[in-house]
């Protein structure tokens, strides 16, 4: 740890106009959760021609308007994937669009390809951030650092709070990271969220005087995503910038004036 | 690029093809020959070019094969462009060379012809070329000239390209790095840097800087100090990313590379565009001239079709869409702050898709873009691209780009899904309620249609009946016309009769009153006092001519005397006249006589005359005999020769001469003849003709004498020639004497005669003379006698005037009498006449009442027909049928919606499943139909240029370019020339395209003089924009003149600049005091106050300051002022939110400006650092920035204050500049500045004035504040 600190003070000390004025070491609650959920594995076939399939399939269809406002979909794009179907010999139109045999083994062999599976995921979040954090990296060296000092409200925390459509995001992009072109693995449904532990990840804060423009701000590195945090800069410096320049500076000149 | 022909000719055109040597030569290089060829396809999809006329000044045409649709072509050139080169010949064309182009050779412009030929090679067929066909190749435009025309245009916009290659060097800079420092918030890194060429620190700002060893770019750099060593790189957020994990630190980043590629490629795109344009392949091909000519010719549209508008607008704003949705080429929009522009674009963008146009939305910068996409409705019917790179393009904008519009789309599609599943459990109620009524419609509609048959049959019927009240009428008409004109003419012949009898009553009375005043005076004694007066006369007369006659005696004998004068003379010369032998005294004489010869006369003496000179000649002066002497020596002679020769047997050879050769005086024929004797008498000769023997020189005397013989004979030819003349000469003189002589006998008698009238006359004068003499004895002198007579002639002449009147009286009573006898009569005749055209004209009149009550009846049943009529259920029934036939296709949907309900919500449900589930896949192919089904497309000017681009969207029926002014013209062109019509907005009182942190105009001052420069600015005097909103017709321009973004009382401030052309800048905010309200109150502010100027002083303490090293500004004083005042509206704030005039969580937001980039900066620091307001949100920014943006409250920091003589208040001066700090603020404007120092130090009098006026509407709103003062 207090190599990564070193590691790091040298790195901002190299910049020729930053002057470091303080530092601190703490660190801010996250919660690892197990999210359970099912995924289905489908062929491609694009959802919008599918479901055009079968709308034909089941409802008596004759003109393309009728498709488009039953999907709520463009017109245009409804003729256009018509036309196409049509040329594959997956629909014809006689008085009324019908499927053709053919679609028919398009729309039932199109729909799955496995059965539903269920599937677990550890992740972890952090409510501060309001985000999944990268919680791979182990950290080992833990130590007793002082609590983040703005974490007032962060014990009441709850699965609850997760947002679905972030949770959504998050195992979409999951799910969907090793799919083919040929194979689409998708969620299907999100079983439950279920809270492990609470973990605490360290992070180290530094003060900065850019003396060229003469700017006062914060530098934080957050351990867990391994790079400066924005959220936690903002947070800090949104709450105590404006007495910075009193504090460090007119100290300095002080300083000055008595050496 | 289909479209960007001019014109295409659809039908397939077959046409005549021979073919010169060179032309098949070219053919034969990729063909067996023509024919293989030209048989390769039935047809050819060609391009015709006109080009020059040939020096034979036969019309030439290149044909360009199209690459692509050719496809027999295609495969054997591998898309290369085959060109044949034409000439027009008799009715097809002669083909006069064929030649190969390379595959990028554009075939489709605007200056082309397309067209699709079928070629028949060989002789002609008489099979002419369709007409409007060979009129579309008259039309089109000569492509060369065209191209030199733009060439020589553009030309003058090379200056904009060099500006911004000012710098271009297309090596890469290599340095490496030693230190870097991130700025706070990561979006700047400075870099130090070393083994930078020292000439590469100047050009370095603008390039795009990369660590060596990564793969993406970290961005511009924005400053470059050479003496720090140290380069600052604005990052783009993936090297942001990047920064906050490794703080660019490492052997990663230990050497650094410079580029401008962007900047190059960006100016070779502009550069292409300027090509293109001159290529024609700019979507309008009137382009061109919109962009070059001083007055843009457009075509003109009248046609104004009225739209219905989605959003609400003013009249302006519709003006602006009418406007630009009918007019043709070009629109441009004039739109000062606040008023509406991107509204109006959205409304022309809605309008576009409705008429299925496909738009490209196209500005300067991305933020314009996205702002104008980002307000574009949430319709499903406009599918909108964005078109970019992601990491420039902003929040609005996200959504439309490409890899975000499946999800765009599908958000939509799941909403519209879910309010219908919402209804779902409301459904079915509904679609039976919606059936129900639509029966109910359908039964009305039912209902409507058998009143309506049944009302067209009474209609037919009274359509019938009116047809022939129609033709009835029409007759009643015509008899009706011809009664009118029996009447008219009755009634002229009763006036004229009546005139008439006017005029014979007259008379009558006339010619009575003429006879009572008629009376026969004494006409016999009037006749016998005439007699005595002419007696009188005579004898007056008699006595007058008394002298005359005397005189006339005396003349008399005068001429008596003198005529038996020349008798005498006559008689004498008679006389004398025998006697005179010479011609010359014969002359004299007829002098004497005072004779003129007559013609014939004188003509005779002319002859002599010459007949005497002739003799004269040869000898005149010898008498007769010596000629009859010579001849009889002649004839001796020429007896004796012959003698002699006739001895000597000689004599055969004389040859006697008729006539003679020339004539001779008498003295050299008598030598002749005496040279004869002598040679005779030679001894030499006399021995030779003693003997008669032959010998040579007998025999030459011998010939001699012949020769004399003739010699002899001719001189006596001669003579006796001349002596007939002498004779004839002699005769002609007694000839004349003879007939002088008859002449002169013949006048003596006439003398003779004329003596014998004369006397007899004298006689008879003296005669009378004597008894006159005798007769008169009136002594009295001529005069008194010619008065006298005078008077008595005048006299007698009245008399006999009056006895002419008398007579004529006579007459003219007798006549007179007989007149009125006359006129009696005529007068009966006429009252007759009257009496029976009044009993015709009551009688006509009482059938014309007739006609009149039966023609107004038929009208009044017309009207009732007609207005029965007037409502011809024809349309409407047919209106019914087709709302019966909607109705019934409603009806069905609606039933079968209800069959399927369960169905329905089923299906939907599905989809809704399906769609919240779609994959990456689907929504890669929900992406791909949307691009292709894309119909607003937004991007910058200069990526609409991109090949990508250009590929996927060639042409656009409408392009919208935003912010107009902002841009230069190469930018420009490359939206303009997709677009088959192009709207500009823009506003060119705002600032102008920027090059760095200056203006053009402030960019050109550094820049040495030269050709260039002038050439610029003359181009950057009037922009493009400003010129074509001067220049071109009113129906292809507006300005948008009302403005909802301002208090009326801030817009004050910049209406001065929208002053022109009749164009004025109102406030369209119904009550600007509730509308912008700011509810504030502070020591210098009142809630009345919009507009404010916090005055400083133009002394040292508030003197503006230079920091070290830097070339900006900042104002000490100015800040703390802005300090003051930021602190005061947060207290402001709270008191308003306080007291309920604001809601509780207000934030106003206020914008912090200045024209200097080092004040900003202060600010920036005094409001992060030293500030904390709870009410108030911040922006800052450099006024250039701050271009298109609006806040609530807007405090612009002038910074410019000194005490030098210049005067300079350096970027403040733009009037453009100034308009835009003005112009942000919604509910305040707070100017801090000097203005002693803006209004009275400036060099330029229209600075200064610009600032007064400020200063004066500020003043007048009593917003001045000097500082530490207050209203309170």
């Amino acid at each position: 740890m207090d190599e990564l600190k070193r590691r790091l003070r040298k790195e901002l000390e190299q910049s020729f106009d930053s002057k470091i004025l303080a530092d601190q070491s703490w660190s801010f609650p996250a919660h690892k959760v197990l999210i359970s959920y099912t995924t289905v594995t489908k062929t491609k076939m694009d959802v919008l021609m599918k479901m055009i399939l079968m709308s034909v399939q089941q409802l008596r269809i004759e003109r393309p308007e009728e498709l488009a406002h039953l999907l709520g979909v463009e017109l245009l794009f409804v003729e256009d994937l018509l036309s196409i179907m049509k040329g594959a010999g997956l629909v014809v139109n006689k008085d009324v669009w019908s499927i053709t045999e053919l679609g028919v083994a398009q729309v039932t062999t199109g729909m799955l390809l496995h059965e539903t599976e269920t599937e677990e995921t550890m992740l972890v979040v952090s409510p501060l951030h309001n985000e999944f954090l990268d919680g791979e990296k182990s950290l080992s060296l833990q130590e007793n650092l002082e609590p983040f000092r703005y974490d007032e409200n962060l014990s009441k925390w709850s699965t609850d709070d997760i947002s679905s459509e972030l949770l959504q995001t998050e195992l979409s992009a999951l799910v969907e990271n090793d799919n083919t072109s040929e194979r689409q693995r998708v969620v299907e449904q999100l079983l439950k969220v279920e809270k492990i532990e609470q973990i605490q990840i360290p992070c180290f804060e530094f003060h900065i005087h850019n003396t060229n423009q003469d700017t006062l701000y914060a530098r934080i590195w957050n351990t867990s995503t391994e790079q400066w945090d924005e959220t936690l800069e903002q947070l800090v410096m949104t709450k105590e910038r404006s007495s910075w320049r009193e504090r460090y500076l007119t100290k300095e000149e002080e300083i000055h004036h008595e050496t | 690029m289909k479209a960007m022909n001019r014109h295409t000719f659809e039908e397939t055109v077959k046409c005549e093809l021979t073919m010169t040597t060179s032309a098949r030569n070219g053919i034969e290089k990729i063909t067996k020959d023509e024919h293989a060829f030209f048989a390769m396809q039935k047809s050819f999809y060609v391009h015709i070019e006109k080009r020059p006329e040939n020096q034979q000044g036969s019309q030439a045409f290149s044909f360009f094969f199209d690459p692509e649709e050719n496809v027999k072509l295609k495969d054997l050139l591998d898309g290369r462009v085959p060109v044949l080169e034409c000439i027009v010949k008799n009715d097809g064309f002669l083909a006069t060379g064929f030649h190969v182009r390379g595959k990028r050779e554009p075939v489709a412009t605007n200056r082309r012809l397309r067209a699709t030929m079928k070629f028949k090679l060989g002789k002609s067929s008489g099979i002419s070329l369709p007409i409007d066909f060979a009129t579309l190749l008259r039309e089109l435009p000569i492509a060369e000239e065209r191209s030199e025309y733009v060439k020589k245009r553009i030309g003058g916009w090379e200056g904009y390209l060099r500006i911004m290659e000012k710098n271009a060097d297309v090596e890469d800079i290599h340095a490496r790095v030693k230190s870097v420092s991130l700025s706070e918030d990561f979006r700047q890194a400075s870099i130090r840097i070393e083994g930078l060429p020292g000439k590469a620190w100047r050009t370095l700002i603008g390039f795009s800087a990369k660590f060596a060893s990564m793969t993406y770019d970290l961005g511009n750099v924005i400053n470059a100090d050479k003496k720090t060593n140290r380069i600052d790189v604005e990052l783009k957020n993936n090297a942001i990313q990047s920064a906050r994990k490794t703080g660019l630190l490492g052997k990663d980043f230990e050497s650094i590379v410079f580029s401008n590629f962007a900047e190059l490629s960006q100016v070779r795109r502009l550069r292409r565009g300027f090509k293109d344009l001159q290529d024609g392949l700019a979507a309008n091909a009137n382009l061109e001239k919109v962009l070059f000519e001083e007055r843009p010719v457009v075509k003109i549209t009248n046609r104004r079709e009225p739209l219905e508008f989605e959003t609400s607008l003013n009249e302006f704003q519709q003006e602006a869409v009418n406007g630009a949705m009918n007019a043709n080429d070009l629109y441009v929009i004039q739109g000062p702050p606040g008023t509406g522009k991107t509204t109006v674009i959205s409304e022309i963008c809605n309008q576009a898709v409705k008429a299925g146009l496909r738009t490209l939305v196209a500005s300067q910068a991305n933020l314009a873009v996205d702002n104008a996409l980002g307000r574009l409705l949430n319709n499903q019917d406009i599918r909108i691209l964005r078109y970019g790179r992601t990491e420039s393009i902003e929040e609005e904008g996200r959504k439309f780009i490409e890899e975000n519009v499946a999800e765009h789309w599908r958000t939509q599609t799941l909403e519209a899904m879910e309010t219908q599943l919402k209804q779902h459990s409301q459904l079915e109620s509904t679609l039976l309620t919606e059936e129900e009524a639509l029966q109910q419609k359908s039964t009305v509609l039912l209902e409507q249609r058998s009143k309506l048959l049944e009302q067209q049959k009474q209609w037919t019927e009274d359509n019938e009946k009116l047809r022939t009240i129609e033709q009835e009428m029409k007759e009643v008409q015509l008899k009706k016309q011809e009664l009118q004109l029996a009447v008219e003419k009755n009634i002229t012949e009763k006036k004229s009769s009546e005139h008439k009898l006017e005029e014979t009553i007259h008379e009558i009375k006339r010619l009575e009153n003429l006879l009572t005043g008629i009376s026969t005076a004494n006409r016999s004694e009037l006749e016998s006092e005439r007699t005595q007066l002419k007696e009188r006369i005579e004898l007056l007369k008699t006595s007058q001519s008394l002298a005359e006659m005397v005189a006339q005696v005396d003349k008399l004998q005068t001429s008596i005397d003198d005529a038996i004068a020349r008798s005498e003379s006559y008689q004498s010369a008679l006389t004398k006249l025998t006697t005179i032998g010479k011609l010359n005294d014969l002359k004299d004489l007829l002098d004497q006589v005072e004779f003129v010869p007559p013609p014939e006369l004188d003509h005779k003496m002319t002859e002599l005359i010459r007949q005497i000179d002739r003799i004269q000649e040869v000898g005149g002066e010898e008498s007769f005999t010596a000629w009859s002497d010579t001849v009889a020596r002649v004839d001796k002679a020429i007896i004796t020769l012959t003698k002699i020769l006739e001895e000597h047997q000689f004599h055969n050879r004389i040859r006697i001469p008729k006539g003679f050769r020339n004539r001779h005086s008498l003295q050299s024929i008598q030598e002749t003849v005496s040279r004869v004797g002598r040679y005779l008498v030679q001894p030499s000769v006399k021995k030779t003709l003693s003997t008669t023997s032959f010998s040579v020189e007998s025999y030459d005397c011998l010939e001699n004498l012949t020769k004399a013989v003739g010699l002899l004979h001719d001189r006596k030819n001669f003579i006796s020639a001349f002596l007939l003349e002498a004779q004839s000469t002699t005769s002609l003189f007694e000839d004349i004497k003879k007939k002088i002589t008859d002449v002169f006998n013949e006048n003596l008698s006439t003398l003779t005669a004329k003596q014998k009238g004369l006397q007899s006359q004298f006689d008879q004068v003296n005669g009378q003379l004597s008894e006159v003499q005798h007769l008169s004895e009136e002594t009295s002198s001529p005069e008194v006698i010619a008065k006298v007579l005078s008077e008595l002639e005048v006299s007698h002449e009245s008399i006999s005037k009056t006895i002419q009147e008398i007579l004529e009286t006579e007459n003219t009573l007798k006549v007179t009498e007989k007149n009125l006898e006359n006129a009696h009569e005529q007068r009966e005749t006429i009252e007759d006449s009257i009496q029976s055209s009044s009993n015709q004209a009551s009688e006509q009149s009482e059938r014309m009442n007739v006609l009149d009550s039966m023609l107004t009846e038929k009208l009044m049943l017309e009207e009732t027909l007609t207005q029965s009529l007037l409502n011809d259920p024809a349309p409407l029934l047919t209106e019914i049928a087709q709302a019966e036939k909607e109705l019934e296709q409603q009806l069905e949907i609606v039933t079968k919606q209800l069959a399927n309900v369960p169905a329905i919500q089923s299906v939907q449900k599905t989809w809704h499943q399906m769609l919240t589930d779609a994959s990456p896949y689907d929504l890669d192919e929900i992406r791909k139909l949307y691009v292709k089904h894309a119909n607003v497309i937004g991007t910058t000017c200069v990526a609409s240029a991109r090949k990508e681009f250009v590929e996927e969207y060639p042409v656009f029926d409408l392009v919208i370019i935003d912010e107009v002014s902002k841009a230069t013209p190469p930018e420009l062109l490359l939206p303009m020339l997709k677009g088959k019509k192009i709207i500009l907005v823009g506003d060119h009182h705002q600032l102008p395209p920027l090059v760095g942190q200056e203006t053009m105009e402030e960019f050109l001052e550094e820049m040495p003089d030269d050709e260039q420069k002038k050439d610029m600015e003359r181009l950057l005097k009037e922009s493009l924009f400003e010129r074509l909103f001067r220049t071109l017709p009113k129906q292809n321009k507006t300005m948008l003149g009302i403005q909802y973004r301002m208090h009326e009382r801030i817009m004050k401030s910049i209406t001065p600049f929208y002053n022109e052309n009749g164009y004025e800048l109102i406030c369209g905010l119904p009550d600007s005091d509730a509308a912008r309200a700011h509810h504030l109150e502070t020591n210098l502010i009142r809630s009345d106050d919009h507009l404010l100027w916090i005055d400083q002083p133009n002394t040292p303490d508030f003197y503006e300051a230079k920091p070290k090293g830097g070339t900006s500004r900042y104002n000490e004083s100015e800040l703390s002022t802005i300090r003051n005042m930021i602190q005061d509206l947060d207290q402001a704030t709270e008191k308003a939110i306080e007291q309920g005039k604001l809601p509780v969580n207000t934030k106003k937001q206020v914008g912090v400006i200045s024209f200097y980039g080092e004040q900003v900066k202060r600010i920036n620091q005094l409001i992060q650092e030293e500030l904390r307001t709870d009410h108030l949100t911040f922006r800052t920014g450099s006024v250039d920035k701050f271009q298109g943006m609006e806040m609530d409250i807007i405090i612009v920091s002038f910074v410019r204050n000194h005490g030098e003589a210049s005067g300079e208040i350096g970027f403040a001066k733009d009037y453009r500049r100034l308009n835009v700090a003005l112009s942000r603020a919604k509910e305040l404007l707070i100017i801090v500045g000097s203005s002693s120092m803006f209004i009275n130090k400036p060099k330029s009098k229209t600075t200064r004035g610009m600032y007064q006026k400020l200063y004066d509407e500020i003043s007048s709103q009593s917003g001045i504040r000097t500082l530490n003062e207050s209203v309170t």
